[in-house]
């Protein structure tokens, strides 16, 4: 999948792919949405409105040798890793011609043709499997780096500290993705915890660090096929720290003077975007950025 | 020469280590210090196995054996005490409802010493391993006897994730074959005492890492001319109503289930509420709940031989 050398500028028809992916992966997951809001699925289904740009862009810097451990959120990924609507929706629909044949529905959905061998529901439970995993790659001499996609919840886990310093240990080819939209359920960061500076944590333990923001394709793009270099010829872990902004939360009235935010979580979006599917005209939306920038020829 | 149950386990994991295009041995101290009291004597010698000291991290080390075993690299964690899987039950549990249909292509073993000898205190003395059983829902294999140890090797060579267990008080107890006559039947081991197919016949049936007391039980009724059969659970998981097993065990006159296990819900339990349903004479032993677990004690067995065999005679006498 590798369509860019690293540290060279993306060019406009690449940008405007990548931009017309996140589009129509935006698309897909408003139908779907659309279904939620009709009734049609039993069964969990976490949205990731405002999280295209990771998922896409991670596509594409993807080698076929790499392997993919996702969470409960995972339709952005299974997205951009080319599942179709039909197959995502006949899997909700627990069908046999679902994505995995209707067992596995969303929050352990995964695409071992994809490299996507693991998905876990439990916070912070796929990060131990991604050791072994990456040490079998090691040890068999196998190409190939293994993303591992979390967020600023599971990072809370003792896992998470755990497998930074295995990984760290033993030189494992491993990056941590971290998507980080500062919300664990209904509870911000700021309400629960204090802040953890990802590099100063990364540095102490000498694995690099990286972070990404605002939906910028060109430079989540270079970032993360740097990283990925970085990765396989050193064989060194890295952290990925992604801000994302998860779209679709509302406010409630409190009382005749207040009102209360209600984080997006799962389940169904009861607010509308525009035509094209946007939220929100500014960086927190990827399809709005991408588009803009596209269109702009900035890239 | 003969060799202790600690060496025996040895050369069995070295054997089947020793088979494998690539793997991985892994777990705290286990190539440096006593080596677990010799159990990883030598295992870093093993070609094409990786044995190494880890990280104080018993939930990674948990998962990690999973991620080997997706990518078909057979595994072992070897673990100094039953108590530190606690710290992996998310793995063996959460981990493995997922993967284990099928996904995982290559063995995962977890081998844990159950610390029986006494005077550990309440937390390293566990010894719950039905609840890790009924969680896993992966059965474990009692290292208790050369026979299960050649049993458990053997099935744990399939892909999937084996739990294995091993009495610390047995470690540096000398590991023989049996002299009787030995079968094997569907997850366990029968041992035949006195095949004298005239006297009332007695199954004792064994749940537990140690088999002396079950041993010493079939000695005495045996001298006492029952015609008994040791039958030593190799598996701990559900004995189904249909399984051979269930069958062997019916076709004696009085049957005693022994269960050296500290957890509060059996599968010998089980077994027994089948076994009266069945309309067969039962003698059930089992361990506690008790006040000593709690504080640094002997970790003696709340029931003797004696007692038990005084119980079976007075109601089985021989005519």
């Amino acid at each position: 999948m590798h369509l860019f050398v690293y540290d060279t500028n993306m060019n406009s028809s690449v940008a405007s792919k990548l931009a017309e992916k996140i589009k129509a992966m935006r698309a897909i997951q408003l139908n779907i949405n659309k279904k939620m809001l009709e009734g049609q699925f039993k069964i969990p289904i976490h949205l990731a409105i405002g999280h295209e740009a990771v998922s896409a862009c991670l596509a594409e810097a993807f080698s076929p040798s790499d392997k993919l451990l996702l969470t409960h959120r995972n339709i952005h990924f299974q997205l951009a890793f080319g599942a179709t609507e039909e197959q995502l929706t006949n899997e909700y629909l627990l069908k046999p011609s679902g994505l995995a044949s209707g067992k596995l529905g969303s929050m352990n959905l995964m695409n071992p043709n994809t490299g996507n061998i693991y998905t876990s529901n439990i916070l912070g439970n796929n990060f131990s499997v991604a050791l072994g995993i990456a040490l079998s790659l090691k040890l068999k001499k196998q190409d190939g780096v293994v993303w591992i996609i979390t967020g600023d919840g599971a990072i809370e886990e003792g896992a998470f500290y755990e497998a930074v310093l295995i990984s760290a240990s033993w030189k494992l080819p491993i990056v941590f993705v971290v998507e980080n939209n500062k919300w664990s359920l209904g509870t911000s960061i700021l309400e629960r915890r204090t802040e953890i500076d990802l590099c100063k944590f990364a540095d102490s333990m000498n694995v690099g660090f990286q972070s990404l923001k605002d939906n910028d394709i060109n430079n989540y793009l270079n970032t993360m096929l740097k990283t990925r270099e970085i990765v396989a010829v050193n064989t060194q872990p890295q952290v990925l720290e992604v801000e994302v902004h998860s779209l679709g939360g509302f406010y409630v009235a409190e009382d005749q003077d207040s009102k209360r935010y209600i984080n997006y979580h799962a389940g169904a979006i009861k607010i509308e975007p525009d035509e094209n599917g946007i939220f929100e005209k500014n960086s927190t939306d990827p399809v709005f950025t991408s588009l803009e920038n596209s269109n702009k020829g900035d890239y | 020469m003969e060799l202790t149950f600690t060496q025996y386990v040895n050369t069995k994991i070295r054997h089947n280590f020793s088979s494998y295009e690539h793997s991985v041995i892994f777990g705290q101290n286990i190539v440096s210090g006593s080596r677990i009291s010799g159990l990883g004597a030598g295992l870093d010698q093993i070609s094409n196995c990786v044995a190494f000291n880890t990280t104080n991290s018993e939930n990674s080390l948990m998962g990690l054996g999973f991620g080997l075993a997706l990518s078909e690299t057979p595994s072992l964690f070897l673990m100094k005490q039953h108590d530190f899987a606690l710290l992996g039950l998310d793995q063996l549990t959460n981990t493995h409802n997922v993967l284990r249909n099928g996904r995982l292509l290559a063995p995962f073993i977890v081998l844990m010493v159950v610390i029986d000898s006494g005077f550990e205190g309440p937390q390293a003395s566990l010894s719950s391993l039905d609840e890790f059983a009924s969680l896993s829902r992966a059965p474990i294999y009692f290292l208790s006897s050369k026979e299960n140890i050649d049993k458990a090797f053997e099935m744990a060579s399939a892909p999937g994730l084996h739990l294995m267990a091993l009495s610390q008080k047995n470690m540096k107890n000398i590991c023989t074959p049996s002299q009787l006559q030995v079968t094997d039947c569907d997850g366990a081991i029968i041992y035949k005492y006195l095949p004298n197919k005239d006297n009332p016949k007695i199954a004792v049936v064994f749940f537990g890492v140690n088999i002396s007391i079950a041993r010493e039980i079939s000695e005495e009724l045996s001298n006492k001319n029952y015609c008994v059969s040791l039958i030593n659970i190799i598996k701990l998981s559900k004995i189904k109503l249909t399984s051979p097993l269930f069958y062997e065990i019916t076709q004696h006159d009085t049957i005693v289930l022994i269960d050296t296990g500290k957890s509060d819900v059996h599968f010998s339990t089980d077994l027994a509420f089948n076994l009266k349903e069945n309309g067969n004479n039962i003698n059930l032993y089992q361990r506690g709940p008790s006040q000593k677990w709690s504080v640094v004690s002997d970790d003696a067995i709340e029931f003797d031989v004696q007692s038990v065999v005084q119980k079976i005679v007075k109601g089985t006498e021989i005519v």
